[in-house]
């Protein structure tokens, strides 16, 4: 039985990675244009999936995500982000550091050349503090990004809610009974 | 040749399906995590007592967080939204109970419109630092406050466990903040089924 069950698991890992695979090959082809013209691309530097997380209308901070990449010939930095939307913007790593999911202020975000950031959830974001106004889904805000080579680019970033998570993480807590 | 293959290549679909229904319903009951967990109480939305005693019959999700926390919160808050709506009708034997581990910032009504804003199950707790470190340590949940170089700006570092409670009270299973919807919402429906040990 343990054997099937084994089997069973693996073969729907595989199953499932198949579909994974063929859902984003799909999604790149149907969706390509969109993210063309959501991108951002000045110069050496390129912005793509840039959103901020829509909050509740009384909470005091949220957080922009997006992709960063670098196609110039020179290792860059992210060192500083600015919106309207919150009176204090930071850049912030959120880690796992002793069991604790701890947030800590970082002075930049490197960016190396021909490689590129990941802003995501549960990892680099920009931290937006003391809201200004409602984050509404659907609509636009303007992110002013600044770094250390490359010329400052003012991207538009999309509110929405974000998706619920999948479980990179893997297992929980160790059973103790 | 071909012909050889195509009977098999018919037949693998259909094969993994019944697999699929075997796995499911062999699936394994959730242990009884003895050492995790127990009776407490908080204060619930306006200030009234609530205890876990007063969720008996039904099926309880326990977290920690805080409004000022814009990543891993609301990260947990939209995965437990789309766990409600996963689980449908289900939702009336199922709670949320989201605790703040910063009571000073976090005010009952703050918690309150914040947390429900994700569904009208999910319930803010609130309390003394003191009586909510002693439930955090009872769930093996732990919280720190980080300063910053600012003195009016701070966070709290915190463990990201969710906690699944079943109808008695008793703690079934701890998930990570990033677990997937489709695992809980598994895991909670065995519960509400009567997955209970006795």
């Amino acid at each position: 039985m343990n054997n099937i069950n084994q089997f069973e698991k693996s073969l729907s890992k595989a199953i499932l990675m198949i579909v994974a695979l063929l859902g984003l090959l799909l999604t790149a082809v149907t969706t390509g244009n969109t993210f063309a013209s959501e991108d951002t691309h000045m110069g050496e530097i390129h912005v793509m999936d840039a959103w901020v997380r829509a909050v509740p209308g009384n909470a005091p901070a949220t957080a922009a995500f997006m992709t960063i990449g670098n196609m110039g010939k020179m290792d860059d930095a992210l060192v500083k982000a600015e919106t309207s939307l919150g009176k204090r913007v930071e850049l912030h790593l959120s880690q796992m550091k002793n069991g604790m999911m701890e947030m800590n202020q970082v002075a930049e975000i490197a960016l190396p050349k021909g490689g590129h950031a990941e802003l995501k959830p549960g990892g680099y974001h920009v931290m937006i503090m003391g809201l200004t106004g409602p984050t509404k889904p659907g609509t636009e805000v303007e992110i002013k990004l600044t770094f250390r080579h490359a010329p400052p680019v003012t991207i538009k970033a999309v509110i929405k809610e974000g998706k619920p998570m999948e479980g990179k993480m893997g297992g929980g807590m160790q059973h103790n009974h | 040749m071909i012909r050889r293959f195509i009977l098999p290549a018919l037949l693998l679909p259909v094969l993994i399906f019944f697999l699929r229904q075997t796995a499911l319903a062999s699936e394994e009951e959730l242990p009884l995590m003895t050492k995790i967990g127990g009776e407490f109480t908080l204060n619930g939305p306006n200030g009234k007592k609530l205890s876990l005693s007063d969720f008996k019959g039904k099926v309880v999700l326990l977290t920690f967080g805080y409004t000022h926390c814009p990543d891993i919160c609301p990260t947990i808050l939209v995965s437990l939204k789309s766990l409600l709506a996963e689980l449908g009708p289900d939702t009336e034997n199922f709670r949320v109970l989201f605790t703040t581990v910063d009571p000073e910032r976090d005010t009952p009504e703050l918690l309150s419109r914040y947390v429900s804003h994700f569904g009208k199950e999910i319930i803010g707790l609130h309390g003394t630092m003191a009586e909510i470190k002693k439930v955090a340590k009872m769930y093996k949940s732990a919280f720190m406050k980080r300063l910053t170089e600012d003195p009016e700006v701070y966070f709290v570092a915190h463990t990201d466990f969710i906690y699944l409670i079943d109808d008695q009270g008793r703690t079934r299973a701890v998930y990570h903040h990033d677990e997937n919807v489709n695992v809980l919402a598994r895991d909670v429906r065995q519960l509400l089924r009567g997955g209970t040990k006795k």
